[in-house]
């Protein structure tokens, strides 16, 4: 490439654009419908009802242990499909870059979304590229919007959470937020720790097409596991009753998290997901869940009580309750402060 | 005591006979032997319900040979007395004299002179409700008295060995009331109606229980069971003696005994026997904080501690509280070591049934006394959940059918040198009412720890028992449902409610959540320290100008920092913080909180000492050199670390320093072990001057320094010097010689700093509020400081200077409609 460096042409949509598109993106990612190189792609072979979902990636540094920016767009995008139910099929993929950024570091991105892109089955179909000057973008931000298919009579929602279903996780948690974190502000952990970044859809489809009656998922970003249980509760209307004991958390994670002050459970995951579904179906469940690398630690952690099952007024729309090893219960809350900026 | 003019409250006229005031015609009628015939009716307020005024001013009245009528109306007392007026003079002089329990005397309207005139004698009337736009005086719990006790040990009494044993003077009230105002009706015992002996003593004018309420005995009085284990046998018709023996079997056996009492549920075990009470400490999950101990008589407690006349007088009082006390030298072998570990006082308290008192009296030795429940949870007080207590909780449970109304922990106290600190406002204390500006009808939520909550309406404030922290749910659920009770009783629908300003604070997120969803409830956010503030403005008195002191923990500040170390300085109305100290990180937030030991390494990093120095001096047998390391690593990054300028963490930082006190095992912990060994160094300072050994440490100067509009407290010279000066122990209690006076200067250090807050800015008066306050050898020194200044220390007797006055003050907030 003649330039090493990212420039504000680049972004101007002429030649620089093009150029920088065929030489570097569709050499990376391109098939037959990115290589039309058309304002807009048209979707053929869709056989199934559709699930849409949009993300933005801004996560500091771009590269971090265990993965980059590129392959956290792909994954967290497909994973935003997966927990839906549905498998991810297309992609778009929007690029902000920071004027200066060294191709070099673009490249390696490139190459890393073509992997994952791989791995996922999924075709990156359309995109957009822009250029801000220098200190309007920390490097790069990406942008991604995905379809996908839904094989399932219902996508998996909140509104299928019954009383008595199951609470399970599929993996131990707090790994991406810490490592982005230590790597990021250079804190020596005892052991390296890398991203849990993983694929879920291969996982909840296994469940799926091994008669798992699943009747929600949700990955754990921003606000992990905690966050998401908060939100689900409120969404759904129900109690849940977690068990502190049975939550998979790695040594590395636990200490890290005693070091720095911050709570493992609002911690962010880019591998990991809660599943909801019969109490019955448990044991199956996780038999199949952890054929799978990204399923290896998952666990039963807690069960849904069902409506107003705890009369409190502290506790309107269902509430998330957190059982210590002495059975004694405490009500988890909303951690106000933002613990960890821009992991994701 | 005042006379007032004619109150505005909504009245029913008892007499029939009465007709409304006449014109006057200005002839005082006299009576048969020609002396001025007076009619009056007059409103008693303040304490006056349940302490057997009704009966009492019967017979004054029937000595004196008055006319009229007595009774209970809503929370207030109604009498209307005719008769000379000499002697109606000499009744209002005599209720006047109670001054202990009546507030207020309103003469309420004088009657017309032929009034009562058919009234033969003077009469106990029903009570009956009163519906007024304020809150209502509860009637108080009140521990046994010396009588009861006295015929519960008689033999030859009719209610010898009696458990329920109670009189006009004592026995349970707020704790099994159901309603206003105090009657039999109203209360648990309403579905145990009196036997025939017992109404002929409630009627008889002689007996000492005429017209008690709660008058009953084993015929007719609440029935004593006991629940055991499964192995021990105990049958349904088991005697109260039965049952005492077997609870006593079991607690000299080293076994937990778990004693439905007067406002909740208590274990009890021998604090002789180490085994038991660590058995007690492992159910109760409380590893270190100190245990309460009932002893059986006020010469026992004079055995374990110092006990002043002030703490006597508290003792065996009717709140009949949980006194601490400084420990004396024989008391550490009197008590297992596990009792208050690591602490310079012990809590005790004398009997408050006629049950504890046969209990700990048949051992004749002081029981570890606690309330039952896991550790953080509410006290457990419903007979079904006593029930599943044996087994989890204790051994052997005494428990009987009357029901508790409002349950309540034992309420605690510290007396120092005649002054009053309230820690924890629970049984005896939480009907009390303040004053407080009128406005809206208004509840004030509190803060996370140590919650309670506090109503207002109608220019009158309470503020409930103490709950606990607000994270267990188990704890939410038991504040809800009291605050209905709350309300039920009080006639109480609020249209104002009061937070914290904590935005994480689980009671502000309730609440603002209800302010929501309930019309028209506004929503009022009081910054922590000045509800601290507010909370000492209503209870005590304090004069136009002063400066207020307001040390604790943390506390959410308007700068998003937490705050800690605040002098406001209050004049005529107007409220300006005018001092704190220079703020430090909190490295790793809560952990932070937990791990004094940060502290010491943030204000070091803060004062500019050196890593390397830090690593060295630092480390410890319980924290690691890499462990400093990376928090140190946090501080040099500035990752999660929230900045702080509270009391309580200077405290904590020095903790460390002097003692290796590596965790706040609980809230305090670490302050307290520093307290206890400076004390140790004020008692060694005399011994080491006559030694001439000198001794003294180099002092804790805090600076002052101006920053824009505030004055702030410059502690990095003396933490440094601190810092190279100290040496290192890991006992409060056997520390060298110059770590206690290192302790001790601290405190001093701090003492003259308030002082010089108080001078800096020309007060004579310093109100003191926040946890901090509750150390004893700091209010020593405060005292010995002020008294030469001319400077009055105030602090409440009955509010708690930590977050459990919080919901008073929050309550106080001035309305701004």
């Amino acid at each position: 490439m003649k330039d090493a460096r990212i420039l504000l042409t680049h972004g101007s949509g002429g030649e620089s654009t093009r150029d920088l598109i065929r030489q570097l993106f569709l050499p990376g990612y391109g098939n037959s419908q990115l290589n039309l190189l058309t304002d807009g792609a048209v979707l053929t072979n869709v056989t199934a009802q559709q699930v849409f979902t949009s993300d933005s990636y801004v996560v500091n540094p771009p590269f971090f242990p265990g993965g980059d920016i590129g392959a956290l767009a792909v994954i967290g995008t497909c994973n935003d499909l997966a927990v839906m139910g549905a498998v991810p099929r297309w992609l778009s993929l929007s690029f902000i870059l920071e004027e200066s950024l060294p191709i070099e570091r673009l490249e390696k991105i490139v190459q890393s979304i073509q992997r994952t892109a791989a791995e996922a089955g999924i075709t990156i179909v359309t995109g957009d590229t822009k250029v801000v000057e220098r200190g309007k973008a920390d490097r790069l931000f990406i942008n991604t919007a995905g379809i996908g298919e839904l094989h399932i009579p219902q996508a998996l929602t909140p509104a299928r959470i019954q009383a008595g279903d199951a609470i399970l996780v599929s993996n131990d948690i707090g790994r991406h937020g810490i490592a982005v974190l230590a790597s990021r502000e250079g804190i020596n952990l005892e052991v390296d720790l890398l991203s849990d970044m993983a694929l879920l859809h291969p996982l909840i489809q296994a469940l799926l097409n091994q008669g798992i009656d699943l009747h929600c998922a949700r990955d754990l970003t921003r606000g992990g596991l905690g966050g998401a249980l908060l939100e689900l509760a409120d969404q759904c209307g129900q109690d849940f009753r977690l068990q502190e004991t049975r939550v998979p958390v790695s040594e590395t994670v636990q200490a890290a998290c005693e070091l720095l002050g911050f709570d493992p459970l609002f911690i962010a995951n880019e591998g990991c997901c809660a599943l909801f579904l019969p109490e019955a179906q448990v044991a199956d469940a996780l038999a199949i869940l952890r054929e799978f690398s990204a399923g290896r630690w998952s666990a039963q952690i807690g069960t849904v009580l069902g409506n107003g099952t705890v009369k409190s007024a502290a506790v309107k729309n269902g509430g998330v309750f957190l059982e210590n090893a002495y059975g004694v219960e405490r009500l988890l809350a909303w951690h106000t402060v933002d613990q960890l900026p821009r992991i994701c | 005591m005042q006379i007032n003019e004619p109150c505005q409250n909504e009245r029913q006229h008892k007499d029939s006979e009465q007709s409304e005031p006449q014109k006057s015609d200005n002839m005082m009628p006299t009576d048969i032997s020609g002396v001025a015939s007076v009619a009056q009716h007059l409103i008693l307020r303040g304490e006056v319900q349940g302490i057997g005024l009704r009966p009492r001013v019967k017979r004054w009245a029937d000595e004196l040979g008055l006319r009229g009528w007595i009774c209970n109306q809503g929370d207030q007392v109604a009498l209307q007395v005719a008769g000379p007026a000499p002697a109606v003079q000499q009744l209002q002089d005599q209720l006047r004299a109670l001054a202990c329990a009546v507030d207020i005397i309103e003469l309420d309207h004088d009657l017309a002179p032929g009034a009562l005139s058919a009234q033969s004698g003077f009469a106990i009337l029903p009570g009956e409700p009163l519906h007024v736009d304020r809150l209502y005086q509860v009637p108080a719990d009140r521990g046994i008295c010396e009588t009861c006790l006295l015929e519960f040990h008689d033999p030859a009494d009719r209610r010898y060995h009696y458990p329920f044993i109670s009189c006009n003077d004592c026995g349970p009230r707020f704790s099994i009331l159901t309603a206003l105002p105090f009657a039999r009706a109203n209360t648990a015992y309403a579905r145990l109606p009196p036997c025939r002996k017992c109404q002929e003593d409630f009627a008889d004018p002689a007996n000492r229980r005429f017209h008690s309420e709660l008058i009953s005995c084993e015929v007719c009085g609440p029935r004593l069971s006991g629940v055991g284990l499964a192995d021990i046998g105990v049958s349904a018709d088991a005697t109260p003696d039965d049952l005492i023996r077997r609870a006593l079997a079991c607690l000299n056996g080293g076994g937990i005994v778990g004693l439905k009492s007067l406002s909740g549920m208590q274990l009890l075990a021998r604090a002789d026997n180490e085994s038991a009470v660590r058995r007690l400490r492992e159910r109760k999950q409380r590893p270190c904080k100190p245990l309460a101990l009932l002893v059986p008589s006020l010469a026992w407690a004079q055995r374990l501690a110092q006990v002043s006349e002030a703490a006597a007088q508290w003792l065996t009082s009717p709140q009949r509280p949980i006194v601490l006390l400084p420990k004396t030298k024989a008391a550490d072998t009197q008590l297992a070591p596990s009792v208050a570990p690591d602490v310079p006082d012990l809590g005790l308290m004398l009997p408050v049934t006629a049950l504890q008192s046969w209990l700990v009296e048949s051992v004749d030795a002081p029981l570890v006394c606690t309330s039952a429940n896991v550790s953080d949870e509410p006290i457990l007080f419903a007979n079904a959940d006593l029930e599943t207590a044996v087994g989890t909780l204790c051994d052997f449970a005494l428990l009987h059918d009357l029901e508790i109304e409002f349950p309540q922990d034992d309420s605690v106290l510290m007396e120092n040198q005649g002054r009053t600190t309230l820690l924890r406002r629970a049984r005896g204390f939480c009907h009390t009412a303040f004053p407080v500006p009128p406005g809206e009808t208004t509840l004030a939520v509190g803060g996370d720890l140590k919650n309670t909550f506090a109503l207002a309406r109608g220019g009158v404030a309470v503020l409930g028992p103490h709950l606990g922290d607000l994270e267990s749910v188990k704890t939410l659920q038991r504040r809800d449902w009291l605050l209905d009770q709350f309300s039920a009783l009080q006639d109480f629908t609020p249209r104002r409610i009061c937070v914290d300003a904590h935005p994480g604070y689980i009671s502000r997120q309730q609440a603002q959540r209800l302010s929501q969803q309930t019309e028209p409830l506004g929503l009022q956010v009081v910054q922590h320290h000045r509800a601290h503030l507010l909370a000492n403005h209503v209870a005590c008195p304090l004069p136009s100008r002063y400066l207020a002191l307001m040390w604790d923990g943390n506390g959410y500040g308007d700068d998003c920092t937490l705050w800690g170390s605040e002098a406001f300085l209050v004049d005529a109305g107007k409220i300006t913080r005018v001092a704190a100290l220079a703020p430090f990180p909190l490295p790793g937030g809560v952990q932070a909180l937990l791990q004094p030991w940060r502290l010491a390494l943030s204000l070091s990093f803060a004062a500019g000492i050196s890593r390397a120095d830090v690593l060295q001096r630092l480390v410890s047998n319980t924290v690691t050199e890499s462990q400093l390391a990376a928090v140190w690593q946090l501080l040099e990054k500035n990752l999660n670390c929230p900045i702080s300028c509270a009391m309580g963490r200077l405290f904590d930082a020095m903790s460390y320093l002097l003692l290796g006190t590596e965790r706040n095992e609980y809230e305090g912990h670490a302050p307290v072990q520093l307290q206890y060994c400076a004390q140790r160094g004020l008692e060694d300072s005399t011994a080491l001057q006559r030694d001439g050994q000198g001794g003294h440490a180099a002092p804790f100067a805090i600076q002052l320094r101006t920053e824009g509009d505030l004055l702030v407290g410059d502690w990095q010279p003396a933490w440094r010097d601190f810092f190279y000066g100290a040496s290192f122990s890991v006992s409060a209690q056997n520390a060298p010689a110059s770590v206690k006076q290192q302790a001790l200067a601290f405190h001093r250090g701090v003492a003259d700093w308030a002082l010089a807050l108080a001078h800096r800015f020309n007060v004579d008066h310093l109100s003191l509020s926040g946890g901090c306050f509750q150390n004893r050898l700091l209010q020593s020194l405060l005292l010995e400081r002020a008294e030469p200044m001319a400077v009055h220390l105030m602090w409440p007797a009955t509010v708690p200077l930590n977050d459990g006055g919080l919901a008073l003050g929050q309550v106080a907030f001035p309305d701004p409609a």
